[in-house]
């Protein structure tokens, strides 16, 4: 494939520090991020799934450093993130831009949705005050708000009504790539249609790569090209969509896209009874395969030796033993 | 057929704000038969919510205000019993679970002593036999060991086993009716199959009947037996889930159901998912005619004036359509 790379992360660790406890000399980091590597190019957008605590927020987050990263790379169109000083990462964020989950508490409610949408061009210094206003109304249309808006408190909007205030302020700068942090979990299943058709319409118009994280795999379905599956800091499966729902290979996507709620009735009763447990705690990570406690097909050797990620097709890497 | 476990006949709830009185919940019946589960589906805003918590008299009476209605339970009508009577009901015959696990556990208790004030309450266990069940019933909803997860504090566990402690409590003193609202939305899609799962188990074992609430017609589809579809304060189709699902007659449900993602729909690139367009109406600014004509591809100029009632058109099926049968 000849398409430019926009982003390159290579080995991207964040572990966090413990305090230590009581007559403890040393005590154990939190792993959420360990060892990450892929490869987003332009245009595309690469999925990341799994369940809460696997470290994909934290993932996405470090890329904006807006958290540091312990270790590791990340290259943005030829920069290395982690490299750059506060102000120069504060100039790079006008082409990284972020949505977030929660669209109530990730807007100022005592600021107008003008004001709130006027807020990036402010920062990035344009000042012409006229113009940043007439610039928010296109962004309020642009998102299919009516100009009305423009003067309303954020607690007057619904849910996927504020979630679009939030994509637009994401791409009030015209940036090159989006972070979606689970951008359609807190709406409802018909708003959350809307959002995502939203997102599909801004991808092929202004040409936006995303960073698309969820735990649901129904969603990331309609909306990536490449899907990262992620579980307790690590990447257990990474491949082109069409491999990932096709022929799914680590037993844990299986697992989440067995999960999927089915109208077919028939289709339902092909489903095996769900996975049992929790993610287990990365700050005490199970010795082998961080998986193999859930897993319905473990093998002995599978609770010694971590499986590293390998390449079982064209593009298609999985990280468990039974597959290599 | 017995007579239903639950039946609600009329009922309409208003709250009153500065503005006006403006109606939540417009005249609905329905009822729920033993060991039955029952989904009331909808959008938010649309008063599933508000019918869930006026049932069990939950609502702050003011500024909500029950206009009408009967609901029987047990040969008696709630809306008439005092509030003495009403908390002996509550978590003993009827039982409650809601949306969000993190808000619904006291912080400062231990997950034990919030189960055994259950028992306490209804029974006449003493604090040490509380205990004991409270290890019981954390062992029927598949915690993992439950006799060291009784001192557990909220805070230690994941929402998906919050979301069991709450069922366990709900089901501490066996009642006929569980009331789940939105039990699984603010879980990830594994824990959420967990707890569906769970929750089929449990009525199995206990024979008990579930109103369950959501805005998920996937959750539907793999919990309930009948489906009542609700749209700005009305019933607008009832039916049983599987004919319902592949052949709904309300164009509303046909969008909610259309909207879900699909597996395999998405290989073309640029594929889209058909949404709703708009938003449910806000109380105070309902639409003339049927409230859902604004955001209807079939709407017809009769819609516009005049609102479609309830009828009957199969055995089991109920739509609130001008619509001819058959023409979606």
């Amino acid at each position: 494939m000849n398409v430019e790379k926009l982003l390159v992360v290579r080995d991207l660790k964040k572990h966090f520090t413990q305090k230590k406890k009581f007559l403890e000399t040393t005590s154990a980091p939190v792993r959420a991020v360990d060892g990450i590597s892929f490869t987003l190019h332009k245009g595309e957008t690469l999925g990341i799934v799994g369940e809460s605590g696997c470290g994909k927020s934290t993932a996405a987050r470090t890329l904006l450093r807006l958290i540091e990263p312990t270790s590791g790379q990340a290259n943005f169109c030829g920069i290395n993130l982690f490299d750059l000083k506060e102000a120069e990462m504060r100039n790079l964020r006008r082409e990284m831009q972020i949505i977030f989950q929660d669209p109530y508490s990730s807007v100022n409610p005592r600021r107008r949705i003008g004001h709130i949408l006027q807020e990036p061009f402010e920062i990035h210094g344009f000042q012409n005050k006229r113009k940043n206003a007439e610039k928010a109304t296109q962004l309020l249309e642009q998102v299919g708000l009516a100009a009305d808006y423009f003067n309303r408190y954020p607690h007057e909007l619904s849910g996927g009504q504020l979630q679009r205030v939030g994509i637009a302020r994401a791409i009030a700068l015209n940036p090159k790539l989006i972070v979606a942090d689970e951008p359609v979990s807190a709406l409802d299943v018909s708003i959350q249609a809307q959002v995502i058709n939203l997102l599909l319409d801004l991808k092929e118009k202004l040409d936006i790569s995303y960073l698309f994280i969820s735990h649901d795999l129904g969603v990331v379905e309609y909306f990536c090209d490449q899907v990262a599956v992620m579980y307790l800091g690590k990447i257990v499966e990474i491949a082109d969509r069409e491999q990932i729902y096709n022929s799914p290979q680590h037993p844990y996507t299986v697992a989440l896209l067995n999960a999927i709620p089915r109208l077919d009735s028939s289709e339902r009763s092909k489903q095996k009874t769900p996975l049992h447990g929790d993610v287990p705690n990365p700050a005490n990570p199970p010795k082998g395969c961080a998986f193999h406690g859930r897993c319905p097909v473990k093998e002995e050797r599978c609770e010694r030796e971590i499986p590293a990620l390998k390449e079982v097709a064209v593009g298609h890497h999985v990280a468990c033993f039974l597959k290599h | 057929m017995s007579s239903p476990e639950l039946k609600i006949q009329n009922l309409a709830v208003a709250f009153s704000t500065p503005t006006g009185k403006l109606v939540a919940v417009n005249d609905i019946s329905f009822h729920l038969n033993p060991g039955e589960t029952l989904a009331l589906v909808g959008e938010s805003g649309c008063g599933k919510t508000v019918t869930a918590l006026s049932i069990l008299r939950l609502l702050p009476e003011p500024p909500a205000e029950i206009l009408s209605g009967k609901i029987i339970f047990d040969g008696r009508d709630l809306l008439s019993l005092h509030a003495k009577a009403l908390q002996d009901l509550r978590g003993r015959s009827i039982s409650m679970i809601f949306q969000d696990p993190m808000t619904c556990l006291n912080p400062v208790l231990t997950v034990g002593e919030q189960i055994a004030e259950t028992l306490l309450r209804h029974t006449t266990m003493d604090r040490r036999e509380a205990m004991q069940k409270s290890i019981d019933l954390l062992s029927r909803v598949e915690l993992p060991s439950p006799q060291e997860k009784l001192r557990y504090y909220p805070h230690q566990l994941s929402g998906g086993m919050r979301q069991r402690v709450l069922i366990a409590m709900a089901l501490a003193c066996t009642p006929k009716v569980l009331i789940a609202d939105e039990p699984t939305t603010a879980l990830d899609v594994l824990t959420q199959a967990q707890i569906i799962n769970l929750l089929g188990n449990l009525k199995k074992e206990t024979g008990m009947s579930i109103l369950i609430i959501t805005h998920d017609m996937g959750v539907v589809a793999e919990t309930a037996e009948r489906v009542l579809v609700m749209y700005a304060g009305e019933i607008i189709e009832s039916g049983p889930t599987d004919a319902l699902l592949k052949n709904p007659f309300h164009p509303y449900t046909k969008s909610l159901i259309a909207s879900i993602p699909k597996s395999g729909a998405a290989k073309k690139p640029g594929a889209r998912l058909e949404e709703i367009s708009g938003n449910m109406p806000s109380l105070d600014q309902r639409p003339s005619g049927c409230p859902f004509h604004p955001r209807c591809s079939w709407a017809m100029e009769t819609c516009k004036t005049q609102n479609p009632q309830l009828r009957k058109v199969e055995a089991q099926r109920q739509v609130s359509c001008h619509l001819e049968l058959g023409s979606l």
